[in-house]
């Protein structure tokens, strides 16, 4: 069966410091995903450096191919190593993770992944290795549907040192208070925020060092699909809300009012809008009963295209609830998205469109596509 | 006294022209006249050429300003008031 990996992530900068002296980053080949985390030593600027360098260089092997052995060997050979602490300049873990749920873990310098399976944290057996002089720890274990691995900096294992704990959080105090991760029905966001407000509450708000909590989730492909503008022929309209529908397992989101009201017409469901403006750039979003994201069409897929753009870009999606946001968070995580995309024009928006710079319909989603399918997400638009 | 019920416009033309200023306005207002006013907002009430719309006891409205808006409401509010 094939099973995708699913990443949230949350971080906590150390106390008056500007920038999280930890660096992540997610590559995503076909077959694979790979998280990689690095710690810089220290805290703010240098580290954030020494941090993002390491995750850049692993990430960079990573896309060209380069087996997550020889990346590990590779950066764990050339990191230079503190002549004092006589400790390597960042730490490293990258975990790998094919679709048929085979995973690969490497550990240098980094406090250990931990993968629950039925909320019970599972011993890994890892085999330590020589390079350069430095520990490097490895396993490889099968993944399922279901279970939720934990990958954190060490800012998160000494969270409350001196304070709240002596001798800080660990790990024992990491698995006694982060409990149910498989059960709970939170989303990897809602995981990794939970394991950072932990250690908020165990610094008391202070934080001693900077941290990263990583959450992944092994789950089921998902698919998207997407509806948004009406058909050209208007007796299309009923087919394009069946294809819509026709997957029960797909997340479905209706972009447009015009389409939100063709789909409630059709489906007898009533749309209601809400009345939260939460960025102002975009209409709020509204509900029909079975979709799971309702949203207006235009102002929402432009913005939508900037945050996966800039998140193609390493940029992480903003924690946000409006409707461009929650469609890119969607479309970003998926491993198939269908678009249904219909042709029809409204003749009031194109001067609009114009004096806004915004760009057609059906260009925005032909742009969206090409930046999903360089993430290796498969892409189909179907137009009406 | 009856609600008045007002449905905003929050279509891509109707965002463009303002109908975030016009919710502003009428939750403002909302704080004055409480539950006599009954407020939602729709995704296109169709006159997308001439927004912000606002459609207020089933009666479309269009190129409204908040001035223009609120000048409607006091008289909706007020001819509702006188009736029995």
């Amino acid at each position: 069966m094939k099973l995708a990996a699913e990443v949230g992530i949350a971080k906590l900068c150390k106390y008056q410091e500007e920038l999280c002296g930890d660096a992540t980053c997610i590559v995503k080949t076909p077959g694979e995903t790979t998280v990689v985390l690095s710690d810089g030593l220290g805290s703010g600027v240098k580290a954030n450096i020494l941090a993002t360098l390491t995750t850049h260089i692993a990430s960079g092997l990573l896309k060209r191919k380069v087996s997550i052995e020889h990346v590990m060997s590779t950066i764990a050979d050339t990191l230079p190593i503190c002549k004092t602490r006589e400790i390597a300049y960042s730490t490293l873990a990258i975990l790998q993770i094919s679709n048929d749920g085979q995973a690969k873990l490497f550990e240098y310098d980094n406090p250990e992944t931990i993968l629950f399976r039925n909320d019970e944290p599972l011993k890994l057996e890892r085999q330590e290795s020589l390079i350069n002089g430095q520990r490097v720890k490895q396993t490889a274990f099968q993944a399922q549907e279901g279970d939720v691995i934990l990958m954190v900096s060490d800012g998160i294992i000494h969270a409350g040192i001196g304070g709240l704990y002596d001798l800080g959080l660990g790990q024992d105090g990491l698995l006694e208070h982060f409990t149910d991760p498989c059960s709970s029905g939170e989303n990897c966001e809602q995981l990794a925020d939970r394991v950072i407000n932990l250690a908020t509450a165990c610094y008391l708000s202070r934080p001693g060092d900077d941290c990263t909590a990583v959450a992944i989730k092994i789950r089921p492909p998902q698919q998207v699909t997407v509806l948004t503008g009406p058909a050209l022929n208007p007796k299309n309209d009923t087919e394009m809300v069946r294809q819509l529908l026709a997957n029960s397992g797909s997340y479905v989101a209706v972009c447009g009012g015009t389409t939100a009201q063709i789909v409630s017409r059709v489906t007898g469901r009533e749309l209601s809008t809400s009345t939260d403006y939460v960025d102002p750039r975009v209409p709020p979003v509204g509900n029909i009963e079975g979709i799971d994201l309702t949203t207006e069409g235009i102002l929402t897929l432009n913005l939508c295209y900037q945050l996966l753009r800039e998140a193609a870009e390493g940029e992480e999606l903003p924690r946000r609830n409006d409707g461009a946001t929650l469609l890119a968070k969607q479309l970003w995580n998926a491993e198939e998205v269908k678009f249904l995309v219909g042709r029809a024009q409204n003749a009031a928006h194109a001067n609009l469109e114009q004096l806004v710079h915004l760009a057609p319909r059906a260009y925005v989603v032909d742009r969206i596509a090409k930046v999903l399918s360089r993430r290796n997400i498969e892409v189909e638009v179907v137009y009406y | 006294m009856r609600p008045v019920e007002v449905e905003l416009c929050a279509g891509t033309a109707c965002h463009l022209m303002g109908s975030q200023d016009l919710m502003t306005l009428v939750n403002n207002l909302r704080e004055t006249h409480g539950n006599r006013l009954q407020i939602k907002l729709t995704h296109c009430l169709g006159d997308c050429g001439h927004g912000p719309n606002a459609r207020i006891n089933g009666v479309l409205y269009s190129k409204l300003t908040e001035e223009k808006l609120e000048a409607i409401l006091t008289e909706v509010l007020t001819q509702d008031r006188g009736v029995q």
